[in-house]
């Protein structure tokens, strides 16, 4: 018997051959493919009032537009016109928890005039380039009352802190009258502070109300 | 009497059912017939925000439909691995849903579980799983494909 030692029939060379074109034309697969694609860019500012449905964001909640512009404001004693005691504003605001869980993170604002500033900067990846969202504030160069008299808007500053923060994320200071850099935003990280203004008071202006609007900006890579 | 002790030995042999001894051979299963039902899923945020906590997590979903070619172990004690090959430099993680014909589990990239332990009844497996695809969020920086596959264990 031995059989297996003999050349192949023509017949058995056409069945080998019909059954290599076989394999061909009917590839087996050892394996499968699942592609996944990474999570998507997203950034959020909230400086005030905001809007939040289904929850807060720990429990997953989606932030909402607020147009609301928020002010902060003082009136000062007339005995204490430019006497060069700072005059603690107060603010609309009635925003004391954080976004994130609801957490009380300012202190009453009708007290204590505090602002909430709060937001994120979300990316995937790690690579090098685009890590860092930047928060700024643009001012006009003065506040201003109906008779054209202006106060220069650095008379304006502002006290930072957080419950529970021991060192606040947005730095205390006063605004420039301009464009100015708060805080370097590193990527996937969340910030928050509660910003309580105050008017330095330093000299003597013209009666009246004077305005102007500070803007907030968050700005990503 | 040699004869006698051989037979009792082969009989002890076939008493142990479907244990597969250690030197068993392993082979890539042919799952031609396989498919995702989505050719790319989306990772999205576990929190959409990153929070105080720092939660990176992404995650995704799929449903796959198996259909593993058995037919060269038919009625042979067998071990059923799924194994996930290495990711791009991530450690990624998979979890698994099933109808009850594979076992649940979960699997790293580079990794393999056992998701069948007996003897193969059956020519073809089908089974459908949910997969649950999880991985830190800054991480999966680009998209990628992940590599899947079936191995087999029998004895010799």
């Amino acid at each position: 018997m031995k059989s297996s030692s003999l050349p192949p029939s023509r017949a058995q060379r056409a069945l080998l051959g019909l059954a290599l074109a076989c394999g061909t034309w009917l590839p087996s697969a050892h394996g499968f493919t699942v592609g996944i694609s990474p999570g998507q860019r997203s950034l959020f500012l909230q400086v005030g009032e905001g809007t939040m449905s289904g929850g807060f964001f720990n429990s997953g909640g989606t932030p909402g537009d607020n147009p609301t512009v928020n002010s902060a404001s003082v009136t000062v004693p007339a005995a204490q016109l430019g006497s060069g005691a700072a005059q603690p504003m107060t603010t609309d605001s009635t925003v004391t928890a954080s976004p994130w869980e609801g957490a009380a993170f300012c202190t009453s604002p009708a007290t204590t005039g505090q602002v909430y500033v709060g937001g994120f900067f979300r990316r995937p990846g790690v690579g090098s380039g685009g890590n860092e969202a930047l928060l700024t504030v643009t001012t006009p160069t003065a506040l201003t009352n109906t008779n054209g008299d202006t106060i220069p808007f650095s008379r304006i500053a502002w006290t930072s802190s957080g419950i529970g923060d021991a060192t606040a994320t947005i730095p205390s200071g006063a605004f420039v009258g301009g464009t100015q850099d708060l805080l370097t935003v590193s990527r996937n990280t969340w910030f928050e502070s509660c910003l309580a203004f105050r008017y330095l008071n330093s000299e003597l202006v013209p009666a009246g109300t004077f305005t102007g609007r500070a803007t907030f900006t968050l700005t990503a890579p | 009497m040699k004869a006698r002790r051989t037979l009792a030995m082969l009989a002890g042999l076939l008493a142990l059912g479907t244990v597969i001894p250690a030197a068993a051979a392993t082979f890539r299963i042919d799952d031609t017939g396989t498919y995702a039902s989505q050719p790319v899923t989306q990772m999205r945020w576990r929190r959409l925000a990153p929070g105080r906590a720092g939660d990176h997590t992404v995650e995704g979903r799929v449903s796959v439909s198996l259909r593993l070619n058995l037919s060269q172990w038919l009625n042979r004690p067998a071990r059923i691995y799924m194994s996930l090959a290495p990711t791009d430099g991530e450690q990624l993680i998979a979890t698994w849903r099933t109808q009850g014909r594979l076992l649940p589990g979960t699997v790293r990239g580079g990794g393999r579980t056992l998701v069948f332990e007996g003897v193969v009844r059956e020519s073809f497996l089908q089974e459908s799983i949910v997969l649950d695809l999880t991985a830190d969020g800054r991480k999966v920086e680009h998209a990628q494909s992940l590599q899947f596959f079936f191995e087999i264990e029998v004895s010799p």
